[in-house]
């Protein structure tokens, strides 16, 4: 019963704080592809509008929100090595006196994942900023949940 | 515990269910033989959704529920490799996702299919292809100004005029946009409009009247709520409006009150060591900061740092010379004085008067130099 009205309440806060802006400058989805019965490989994109930027996973401290990708602890699989990312448009960012990282219009994440049962649900995180040459917005922190068969 | 529960079923429809929708979106491509697969993405609040359906003698058909209209990918997969090798330019369709039926007509690549019978569709099309020329031409200066050579990404001249005409075409887009609003009160993309153009300070005397042209239907959707939502915060933070008081913290983890600046001109400044357009104005801060500081004027920085990077905050204040107050909580977006003036966009400042009152905001670049100088020689 409290565990239903959590859920419950939950799911109303949710509802109403999910940002229903149309025309949202990313939005991300997701893939699995098996690759032998006991290996996979999970698929992140984010596609991005004109003008706008999505940071690498590798920006050095002092610099902008990089993209991070947690996956939930699971007994049904295991990580392989980290999430890779293609190479990066790298710009020399005076305000942060560093190279900085980033992509535009879509970027892929890719992590391998070991498996120790023949299918499982891939949970975990996302977090990331976008900016444009004028503004930086909140980020959604988004979950995913990705069925792997 | 059981009414608490009973009350909660009542209000779900309310806030939430009773809005959302069904789509059904059927497509007939007739270029395809033989069979491939087709993916349909979308996110509804916090979540990712990947759908995928089989070309059947060149026909797919795809059922969901969204939970107000949004913006949706097909993705087509030609060569029957899966989501994963579409290639760098896959066969893909932006499209609308709402309670009408969706039909999608194509020769053979869905980039370049019709769709009909869907009104948001029909007005997304009609949306893009309004502020189209300064959408293109915004596009060809970043590509521009991304081809500058190393060498010459420190002349003034050259950096000066692509962003002059940047801004150029932002503000045609702008007046693209108002013009579209006016023309179309019931199109879900004039309230996307209004998002973007109101951006994230919101000057409710412009915004709120044509917010209050836009339809019924559109002001009654939960984006609409929402934006109401925000004139509503907006209009608390506004020119005229006393500046809503806080105590945060300072480097040195001493509270620091905004109530105790009266009796000066404060602008209270929002940044955040990690935004780029923030540091970016930030010499321009100084140089005003330096002009006038002996003049009864003074600034505040409130910084969205992230949580455990005070260092990060405490280099960017050194590294751009920030000699005035600094306060954060270290919450990232969810710093308590972001909350309280609704701020959904870094950079922004407010101008407060030695009263309390918000007298300016959003002065960026020479209209706060501008802006101090006539409220101080007065």
């Amino acid at each position: 019963m409290k565990k239903l009205l959590t859920a419950l309440l939950l799911f109303i806060v949710f509802a109403i704080q999910g940002k229903a802006q149309i025309l949202a400058p990313v939005t991300w989805s997701y893939a699995a592809k098996k690759t032998s019965t006991t290996e996979a490989v999970i698929f992140i994109k984010a596609t991005i509008d004109d003008g706008w930027h999505v940071y690498s996973q590798f920006v050095k401290e002092g610099g902008p929100v990089k993209t991070t990708i947690t996956f939930a602890p699971s007994k049904t699989y295991a990580l392989i090595g980290s999430t890779i990312e293609p190479k990066p448009i790298s710009r020399m960012e005076k305000v942060f006196n560093m190279e900085v990282g980033f992509f535009e219009h879509s970027v892929i994440f890719q992590q391998k994942i070991k498996l120790s049962a023949k299918q499982t649900i891939v949970k975990g995180k996302l977090e990331y900023m976008t900016c444009n040459d004028e503004k930086c917005l909140p980020p959604d922190d988004i979950d995913f949940s990705i069925p792997v068969k | 515990m059981k009414r608490i529960l009973l009350m909660i079923l009542v209000a779900l429809p309310i806030v939430g269910l009773a809005q959302s929708s069904t789509f059904t979106l059927k497509a007939r491509i007739a270029g395809i033989s033989g069979s491939g697969r087709v993916y349909l993405t979308y996110q509804i609040p916090g979540k990712m959704m990947v759908d995928s359906a089989l070309i059947n003698d060149g026909s797919f058909k795809f059922n969901g529920t969204v939970p107000y209209p949004l913006k949706a990918q097909l993705w087509m997969d030609h060569r029957g490799g899966g989501i994963t090798k579409l290639g760098p330019n896959p066969d893909m369709l932006t499209l609308f996702l709402d309670k009408e039926e969706i039909s999608i007509n194509a020769t053979d690549s869905i980039k370049n299919s019709i769709i009909t019978g869907s009104r948001i569709n029909a007005e997304y099309i009609e949306y893009k292809a309004f502020i189209a020329v300064p959408v293109k031409e915004m596009a060809l200066i970043t590509a521009e100004k991304a081809a500058v050579p190393a060498d010459q990404t420190n002349d003034q001249q050259i950096m000066d005029d692509l962003k002059l005409r940047y801004q150029k075409a932002a503000e045609n887009k702008i007046a693209l946009q108002y013009q579209y609003i006016k023309l179309n009160p019931n199109s879900e993309f004039s309230l996307g409009a209004l998002h973007e153009v109101a951006g994230p300070y919101i000057d409710v005397a412009t915004i709120e009247p044509i917010y209050n042209g836009l339809s019924a239907d559109i002001r009654n959707s939960m984006s609409g709520q929402q934006f109401a939502k925000s004139i509503e915060i907006a209009r608390n933070t506004a020119v005229g409006s006393m500046a809503p008081v806080f105590i945060q913290n300072d480097v040195d983890d001493k509270p620091v009150n905004l109530i105790d600046f009266r009796g000066k001109y404060v602008l209270l400044d929002f940044w955040a060591s990690w935004c780029a357009p923030c540091r970016a104005e930030n010499p321009n801060v100084v140089k005003t900061y330096q002009q006038f500081k002996d003049k009864n004027f003074t600034v505040l920085g409130v910084s969205l740092d992230r949580p455990g990077k005070k260092d990060s905050w405490i280099a960017a204040i050194k590294a751009d010379g920030l000699t005035w107050t600094q306060v954060s909580d270290l919450k990232f977006w969810d710093n308590t004085v972001v909350k309280l003036y609704g701020i959904t966009g870094i950079p922004q400042n407010y101008l407060i008067d030695p009263a309390g009152k918000i007298i300016g905001k959003n002065l960026k670049g020479e209209e706060l130099e501008r802006k101090l100088t006539e409220v101080l020689s007065q």
